[in-house]
């Protein structure tokens, strides 16, 4: 169990966070993954990694959408309280699809 | 100034490149990321009534402080009501925070792959930044925020009185 500033954060807790924001957001979001892990300046942090549907990621549009599903990610995980600094990373079906990348498979 | 802007632009070219390299894309993320750190340290300059002062001044900005102004700021608004001007901070915050960690990962490490869709990405909000940044440029909280950029917050709490 990672220790942060915070003290320690529940891996289950935020498994659960994870997929209310996916259920939330089914109709765009194909999954998430994430891991925990430092910063640049070695604080405790969280990474996310969102894989959209295809019909949702032109530009302008995930640019809007992203900021939606990271604030949902940060208030369901409660980032703030668990004192982790969030990251947010975005990709589409079709390019994980191509690149097979298992880090956000 | 026409840096930040200039900067902005480089990132653009580097990302609209016809035939883009990872490195050419790695370039692009840490450009954007610089575009964004310098107009806000040119616009928290731009406070300080003695042009001549300016330039030392903004050698004086740390990128660990700035993360934390902006950490801070972002926490604080992140469910501020649509078009409110807490809101576009919480973009211009949000942005400063993720690029930073993209620029770090885009300038040293090797483990990752950069590809055009998440550079993409990375350039969009950074120009979405700069326009949210426009919108809210004479607000209180944006100055206020500018100048936590750099300077620590040193009021933690009132004083406990005996007696």
């Amino acid at each position: 169990m990672p220790i942060t500033a915070a003290g320690f954060v529940n891996q289950k807790e935020i498994m659960s966070a994870v997929q209310r924001v996916e259920s939330k957001f089914a109709r765009e979001v194909h999954h998430i993954r994430y891991n925990l892990g430092e910063n640049w300046i070695g604080a405790p942090s969280i990474f996310f990694r969102v894989v959209v549907r295809d019909e949702a990621a032109r530009i302008d549009l995930l640019l809007e959408l992203s900021e939606r599903i990271s604030i949902s990610l940060m208030n369901e995980a409660r980032t703030d309280e668990n004192g982790l600094y969030a990251y947010f990373d975005f990709t589409s079906v079709s390019e994980q699809a191509k690149r097979q990348d298992p880090d956000w498979a | 100034m026409a840096l930040p802007h200039d900067l902005l632009a480089v990132a653009r070219d580097l990302r609209e490149k016809e035939f883009p390299t990872e490195a050419t894309l790695r370039r692009s993320v840490s450009t954007a990321y610089y575009a964004l750190l310098h107009l806000l340290i040119h616009e928290a300059c731009s406070n300080w009534a003695r042009p001549e002062h300016r330039s030392n001044l903004a050698r004086a900005f740390e990128h660990k402080q700035m993360l934390a102004a902006s950490e801070k700021q972002r926490s604080k608004y992140k469910d501020a009501a649509e078009n409110s001007t807490e809101k576009y901070l919480f973009r211009v915050a949000q942005a400063f925070v993720q690029l930073q960690q993209k620029r770090e990962l885009a300038d040293y490490d090797y483990s990752i792959h950069l590809p055009l869709d998440r550079a993409q990405f990375a350039l969009g909000q950074a120009e979405k930044a700069f326009i949210s940044r426009e919108i809210i440029r004479n607000e209180q909280i944006t100055q206020d925020y500018l100048s936590s950029l750099l300077i620590r917050d040193r009021i933690a709490k009132q004083p406990e009185w005996g007696g």
